[in-house]
Order: structure tokens, then C-alpha cells, then sequence
């Protein structure tokens, strides 16, 4: 009987398959996505599933296994209209996730869902000051301020507030501290805003194509025209890159760093002084590296090391390491699991990473947690699979709060 | 990304639009989401296009990757249903295997997502049980799992009277 159903399924599906019409290739929707697919790997995903965890240190070193935390049941957003932002008051957990029915944050030991079913999918989330900003399935955005702490003292609250646009988006930067927003409107036009005092600080035209790649605290590094140019509330400032478009960037304190392909395919990230004046290369920050993160001062730069040619498909396992953006000398890790998921910066002596030591399927679902210590360059089992086994988490923490 | 990079993905995208929307919508049985998936989809593996080493299993890391994206949505619970309801293009088997074939689609539709994705990708792109696992990201025992319970389940919700035109009609 098996035999005669599943070939029935199977021309069920090839008719169906075959009476369905393919729409033409929406390329404006396209470019589009690949931006924000872009900003997301950026954050620190690696790989195909876009999953991520941030620890906090507070969290982790007091010992906790994110396994034994409860969720808090998502009390409903609702629609109503959002409040008015307001007065930002920090949020103090640095450990924030995002899927599709809630925000989560870790708190004194215990895990607190913010429902907000009302958003519908999302397209991507950014870790804020005071919350969390999201792309919404309309490539809007919605801010969302969270506050408490789970004790009782502090009563858990999330709600909307105004978001600082009207209408879609093309990409969104945040600022490694949450304070700073940046944006394409579908017009074009490059905003800077402060999501602290809620008010946009600097607006430009720019280039259909233009993209975001990353946002500091008072302007950002956009690829315009064929080039790396910083917007800021000053003349736009070029960077002295190759005519090819980064793979990605990164912005923190003074330091820009800027990865691109060599000829050979080989991944370069070339760290940039913009501090004062015109950019320029700093000495010996050149290195072997992929796509990551610069710590907030800018001085370290975490990173997919050559080695980690991760494909989710390929045998390899991934790898990070460190870089000092001003000499480019190389520390590596130890204790890391074999596969690397996701990284971040929990503080300015600490990053998390999330990853697993299995070795054949399943690798992808687990997400042990670590925490490294920059110090001894340690790193420590701190969750085995933190309880993710049905839930798509993804990670807008890191420095802010 | 390197230009020639970019033309070979270019390439690849125009050249297999048609087949991964038709997996696409297979999952998600609807259109509009089938896009947005595939998008999606195709823009992930786009920013990691230089990574996808073998080129040649490209189709293999866009399902895989569509897979992925469509569970994060399944989980929020937004995306139970297939709901399209396409124009039927008539069948060679008769007004009786059209029936068929419409009550047992509606049936797939009904399945879990994971449940329908698997059937999708071992039954319609002829996947083996190992190859599905993979692109699923979960274990062959977890594929074999889903595939019974999907069987089974469809028996149960066709009905003797159906099983037994189907069965009729497979001789």
C-alpha cells in the first residue's frame, strides 16, 4: 500500500508542481533581502539557519545553565497604537533573543518572553538601548522598549513605541551600543538617527544599490556609487578600498574594518583609522580573516578565521579567532567547540559563542553556549543545548544596555 | 563579492528560478510565501554564494536553506495551511483520478509543515532518506519518522474507499 500512495504523492506533487506559474524574478525584492542578509551574517550568524545567542556575563558567571531557565508565557502585544518613545531607559540585560512570537530576554536567572504575535513574520531585529528594533514583513519598522527584571521589583513590561520612520526600509545598522540607528528609505535617502534622543541627526541622498553596513555612534559606512564612503552630520568622507563591494564591514569606536576577496578568493579584512581627518589604513591591521565584529572600542576584532569555510554543506568545521586591529597579531581560542555557529560580543572582556561538537547530523540544531574569556583566551562550556530544539532564536545583543 | 562571483550566481538564479519555486510552493503551498521564500532563500545563499563550494550541489544549499527559513516560520504558527487553490489542468487518468489527485493534495496540504517538506523532498525531488535528512538538518531516523507518520496519517484521512482507487489505479 506504501508502494502505491507515495507514487501517488509524488504525482501530486509533480501536477501541482507543474500547474503552478512562476513568477518573473522580483530583483528590487531581491536586492533587497540580500541587505539584510548581509547585516544579519554581520551580527555574527554563521551559516545557513539564522540562529544566535548572546550571554550575559552576569548570567554566566554566576554559574547558571540556560537549560534549567523557564519562559515566561508572552502576554499579547495587541495593536494598539504604539506609545510615544519617550524617556529611553536602558535595558539592562545584555542577552537578548528574537524569533518569530517573541522577544526573550535573560534576567537574573530566569528567561522573560515579550510577545509580539501582532508583527506577524519579521525580516530582521537589531538590539537596541531600551529594547529591540525589528523589520517587519513590510520592511517597516517597529521599535519595541522592554524594562524589568523578572523579580518583582521591576515589573516585566514590553511595549510599542513610535518608530523613528514612516513606511519601508531597504536595510537597517544599529550601533554596537544601541543608540545609533541607520537606514535606506526606498527613496534613496541615507537617515541617522538617535534612537536615545529620537531624533534624526543626518540625512543624505545616495545611489539606488547604495547599502548599510554598519553603523557607529555618529555615522555610517555605506557602499555608494562604487565605493566605502562614511555619512555622517559632516561631508561624507571616502575610504580608500578597492572599486569591489566589502563583504562586509564593521564600525566601532575609531576603527572601520573591511573585508573583502582577494583574487584567489582568499578573504582580507583591512582595519581603517577614522578618527579624525581622512581615513587611512592603520599599520599592520591587515589580516587573514572573514566577516566579524569589532569590539566597541575597536581595538579587537573578532572574526571567521581562513579556516572556517563553513558552509552548513561542507565537512570543515568553522573557527574564530582574534585579531588587534592595530598590529594584526592573531590569538586563537581554546576549548572552542568544532562547529561555530554564532559569536558576539558580551562585554569588552568577554564574547559568547554558540556552537556544537557533533560531528555529523544534528550539528546544525545544537547550540551549545560558550563563554571565552579574553584574558586566558579560554573558553568554557557554560549551556549544552540551550533549549532551542524548537525555536529559531536570533541574536540582537551584544555591548548594548 | 568578486564579479565573476556574481554572474555565476546571477546565472544560477535565472537558471533554476522555475524548479526551486515549484519546491517552494510545494512546501509552503501557497504562492505569495513560496516567493518570499524562495527570495529569501536564494538571498542567504547568495551572501554565502563563495562558500557553497561545489556549485553543482547549489540546489541542494537553497533547499536546505529554504527548509530552514520556512521552520523558523512554521514555529511562529503563521504558516500551518496550504491554501492555493490552482486551476486544475485536467488529468490523463479520467474524472476519477482527478479526484483523487485533488482530495490527496488537499490531504498533503493538511500535514504538519516538517511533515510535508519531507514528503516534498523524498517524493518529489526523489531524494534518499540521507539526503533528505541533510537538507532537513535533522537524522535519517527523524526523516523515516516523518515519512510514517505523513503515510500514515494520509491513509487515515483517505479513507478505504480512496486507498482503494488508488491502489486500483497504480496496477
Amino acid at each position: 500500500m506504501n508502494t502505491d500512495l507515495t507514487d501517488q504523492v509524488h504525482d501530486a506533487f509533480v501536477r501541482r508542481a507543474n500547474d503552478v506559474e512562476a513568477p518573473p524574478i522580483d530583483h528590487v525584492a531581491f536586492e533587497a533581502k540580500v541587505g539584510r542578509a548581509r547585516t544579519r551574517r554581520r551580527a555574527g550568524v554563521a551559516g545557513a539557519v539564522a540562529a544566535v545567542a548572546a550571554v550575559s556575563a552576569v548570567t554566566l558567571t554566576a554559574g547558571l545553565g540556560l537549560s534549567d531557565l523557564t519562559a515566561t508565557p508572552a502576554p499579547p502585544v495587541g495593536s494598539s497604537a504604539p506609545d510615544p518613545a519617550g524617556p529611553v531607559a536602558p535595558l539592562r540585560s545584555k542577552v537578548v533573543w528574537v524569533d518569530e512570537g517573541a522577544v526573550t530576554i535573560f534576567q537574573r536567572g530566569a528567561t522573560y518572553a515579550f510577545g509580539y504575535d501582532d508583527l506577524g513574520r519579521f525580516e530582521d531585529a537589531y538590539r537596541t538601548v531600551d529594547g529591540v528594533l525589528v523589520i517587519d514583513g513590510e520592511s517597516g519598522l517597529v521599535r519595541m522598549r522592554l524594562s524589568g527584571d523578572g523579580t518583582g521589583k521591576a515589573p516585566l513590561s514590553s511595549r510599542r513605541v513610535t518608530a523613528p520612520v514612516d513606511g519601508a526600509v531597504q536595510a537597517v545598522a544599529v550601533s554596537r551600543d544601541g543608540r545609533t540607528a541607520a537606514w535606506l528609505t526606498l527613496g534613496d535617502q541615507f537617515v541617522l538617527h538617535d534612537l536615545v534622543e529620537d531624533e534624526t541627526v543626518a540625512t543624505s541622498e545616495v545611489s539606488p544599490g547604495a547599502a548599510v553596513l554598519a553603523a557607529g555612534e555618529d555615522r555610517a559606512v555605506l557602499w555608494d556609487r562604487g565605493r566605502l564612503v562614511l555619512h555622517g552630520d559632516g561631508a561624507p568622507l571616502v575610504v580608500p578600498t578597492s572599486d569591489a563591494m566589502p563583504r562586509d564591514a564593521d564600525l566601532a569606536g575609531q576603527v572601520l574594518s573591511v573585508t573583502e576577496y582577494g583574487a584567489s578568493g582568499s578573504m582580507t579584512t583591512r582595519f581603517y583609522d577614522v578618527g579624525a581627518g581622512e581615513p587611512a589604513g592603520l599599520p599592520g591591521g591587515e589580516v587573514p580573516a572573514g566577516p566579524g565584529a569589532l569590539s566597541a572600542d575597536g581595538t579587537r576584532y573578532l572574526a571567521e578565521t581562513p579556516e572556517a569555510e563553513e558552509p552548513a554543506l561542507a565537512e570543515n568545521p568553522a573557527a574564530v579567532a582574534l585579531f588587534d586591529t592595530g598590529t594584526g597579531e592573531r590569538a586563537d581560542f581554546t576549548g572552542l567547540p568544532l562547529w561555530v555557529h554564532e559569536y558576539v560580543w558580551v562585554d569588552a572582556d568577554t564574547v559568547a559563542v554558540t556552537g556544537s561538537d557533533l560531528a555529523g547530523d544534528g550539528q546544525d540544531e545544537r547550540r551549545d553556549v560558550y563563554t571565552c574569556d579574553l584574558g586566558s583566551m579560554r573558553c568554557v562550556l557554560r549551556a549544552p543545548d540551550a533549549n532551542l530544539e524548537d525555536r529559531a532564536p536570533y541574536l540582537v545583543g551584544g555591548y548594548a544596555g | 563579492m568578486r564579479d565573476s562571483d556574481e554572474v555565476a550566481f546571477g546565472d544560477f538564479m535565472a537558471a533554476r528560478w522555475t524548479a526551486l519555486f515549484r519546491t517552494a510552493y510545494l512546501i509552503t503551498g501557497d504562492r505569495h510565501e513560496a516567493e518570499d521564500l524562495l527570495q529569501t532563500s536564494l538571498a542567504k545563499t547568495f551572501v554565502s554564494w563563495r562558500r557553497v563550494r561545489d556549485k553543482g550541489a547549489a540546489d541542494a544549499y537553497v533547499r536546505r536553506v529554504m527548509v530552514n527559513t520556512a521552520a523558523s516560520r512554521w514555529r511562529s504558527g503563521r504558516h500551518e495551511q496550504a491554501t492555493d487553490v490552482l486551476p486544475d489542468a485536467g488529468h490523463d487518468g479520467g474524472v476519477e483520478s482527478a479526484t483523487t489527485q485533488v482530495v490527496l493534495w488537499q490531504r498533503i496540504s493538511e500535514l504538519p509543515p516538517r511533515m510535508r517538506a519531507t514528503l516534498v523532498l523524498r517524493y518529489y525531488e526523489d531524494l534518499t532518506e540521507a539526503e533528505t535528512a541533510r537538507e532537513m538538518g535533522c537524522s535519517v531516523g527523524a526523516v523515516k519518522s516523518q515519512t510514517h507518520h505523513a503515510l500514515k496519517r494520509l491513509r487515515s484521512s483517505l479513507g478505504d474507499e480512496m486507498l482503494a482507487g488508488i491502489s486500483q489505479g497504480a496496477r
